[in-house]
């Protein structure tokens, strides 16, 4: 088995040098579809991570009841606290939720000050932890609502709507375009290849006619076709990553204020191997396409 | 060894390339096949690496039909048989060392077998100091002798060549004949498809002829009168 491999990794590495021109073509190919879906990979990991300091933010209030007592607090506060999601709770009492708004619109204190009683409800102010998903929040908004003294559970809901919809766009796009790169660089793939084996295809039949297992004659053009999809997903990420090196150049040089909260990352390890395990795969799934077809029209033993 | 069983091939309707062809050749015998271009003896080499599949009759090869061998036997059927071809059917991009030892390679045989037999059998030919040179830098006849060498380098049970001395000078062609001669005394069959009648009368072996398809003569096994 061992040296059926080295025998197939060694004539692919041949066919791939003495076909170089054509080979280049597959090579750029894969290359440029994985530096395409590289790119789209890595600006979207920075928006969403742009977008996680967003939800950061999320704050939300629970308004209590005004004839609530002191151990509903407590209790509402136990509850708040013990969650996982929370980050940090303070409470408002009636008495600073007036003065808050006094402070925060000074052209209605007149009229606060004239009104006989306070009409603004003691609360907590919650923020949420990092990446806390819609449902997690929707489960700890029916805990809260289920302790007596809550009157009401009050977050911007439009903010999460907006949050999540331009998440599962980006990932839809992500999936979107990934899918056609991938199925292009496939096809390119298995069209080079397939010229390839046409340049080829005397030798071919003479290995057949001395004796050539099948094995012997397809395993090279298989390791050909991943050897082709390897390295050109190995340069499409080493583009990528030239690309976040300049970004990170022109961020660094930007205005503070713009790009305060985005200092780009590079594609995870996990992102950059199933990259380039989807530009062998291409290479792969290309060269069986090319050789199945090859396969029947050339090389038949009949 | 080869056993042909009322064969029939066309190529195009009507048009029989062979025509009930039925022949024994036993095992370590010499056999020379002749007849004139189009006789049909390249077809019949055909038949028995199994290149093309009868379109009547039974041929029995080796001990295997191989009118019916599975797809997957092929390459073992067509290991155990050398071939020297007509056309050479060299590999342009490979050395004669690789075009030699290809077979060998792709049996698993180190390189180290592979040179000492390369070298071997390239001696036998005489080209032992072209071992790096790529067919397009040979002469015809050297092109030649480098398919001898690949047909024999893995101890066939049986050798066919199609006109193995058309290209060579007179005393190349007896000496490629002594080789095969050198080669069948160890026991390999061989058949040699050709229409050189002064090599055929000097070497004194069997004689199958055809003519437009049909088996027209066979001198008989002299093995067989021998044990008679």
């Amino acid at each position: 088995m061992l040296r059926y491999l080295i025998f197939a990794v060694w004539e692919a590495a041949i066919s791939l040098w003495r076909s170089r021109v054509l080979n280049l073509l597959a090579v750029g190919t894969i290359m440029f579809a994985m530096f395409i879906l590289g790119s789209f990979v890595l600006v979207g990991i920075n928006l969403q991570k742009i977008t996680v300091n967003w939800r950061d933010q999320i704050q939300f209030n629970v308004f209590l009841a005004d004839d609530i007592d002191q151990s509903q607090i407590e209790a509402v506060r136990g509850t708040i606290e013990g969650s996982m999601l929370v980050k940090s709770a303070q409470f408002i009492s009636k008495h600073r939720a007036l003065e808050l708004f006094g402070q925060d619109f000074p052209t209605y204190q007149t009229t606060v000050n004239a009104l006989e009683k306070n009409p603004f409800p003691a609360s907590f102010q919650v923020s949420l932890i990092r990446g806390t998903e819609r449902a997690q929040f929707d489960e700890l908004r029916v805990v809260i609502l289920s302790r007596e003294g809550v009157e009401e559970v009050y977050y911007d809901e439009e903010i999460f709507k907006r949050l999540d919809f331009f998440i599962r766009l980006i990932r839809l796009a992500g999936w979107f375009f990934g899918s056609i790169m991938v199925t292009s660089s496939i096809f390119s793939i298995s069209n080079v290849l397939k010229l390839t084996f046409f340049t080829r295809r005397e030798e071919v039949d003479i290995m057949k006619l001395v004796g050539a297992s099948r094995a012997y004659i397809r395993g090279p053009f298989i390791v050909e076709g991943i050897l082709i999809g390897l390295l050109g997903s190995l340069l499409g990420v080493s583009l990528v990553y030239l690309g976040h090196l300049l970004l990170q150049t022109y961020v660094a040089d930007a205005e503070p204020f713009l790009m305060a909260s985005l200092e780009p990352v590079f594609l995870p390890m996990s992102w950059v191997f199933i990259l380039v395990l989807a530009g062998s795969l291409s290479g792969f799934l290309g060269s069986l396409f090319s050789l199945h077809q090859f396969l029947e029209e050339h090389i038949s033993y009949q | 060894m080869i056993h042909f069983y009322h064969v029939h091939q066309s190529y195009q309707r009507n048009i029989l390339a062979l025509k009930d062809i039925s022949f024994d050749c036993l095992r370590g015998e010499f056999v020379f096949l002749t007849g004139a271009s189009g006789a049909g003896k390249t077809t019949l080499l055909k038949l028995i690496i199994r290149e093309e599949i009868p379109l009547q009759g039974q041929i029995l090869v080796n001990g295997q039909n191989v009118s019916s061998i599975p797809v997957n036997k092929i390459p073992r059927l067509r290991r155990a048989i050398g071939v020297v071809f007509q056309d050479f059917k060299l590999i342009r991009g490979k050395t004669v060392f690789e075009n030699v030892t290809f077979v060998l390679k792709t049996l698993g045989i180190d390189l180290k077998e592979r040179r000492k037999r390369a070298y071997h059998v390239l001696k036998q030919v005489g080209l032992q100091h072209k071992t790096n040179a790529y067919p397009l830098e040979l002469s015809g006849g050297e092109q030649q002798r480098v398919a001898v060498a690949r047909a024999i380098v893995n101890d066939p049970v049986l050798l066919l060549a199609d006109e193995p001395t058309g290209n060579l000078d007179p005393d190349m062609a007896v000496e490629i004949m002594n080789l095969f001669s050198k080669i069948n005394r160890r026991g390999t069959t061989v058949l040699v498809a050709t229409h050189d009648r002064e090599m055929i009368r000097r070497m004194g072996k069997r004689v199958i002829t055809l003519d437009k398809g049909q088996l027209i003569h066979d001198t008989g096994s002299q093995m067989q009168i021998e044990e008679t």
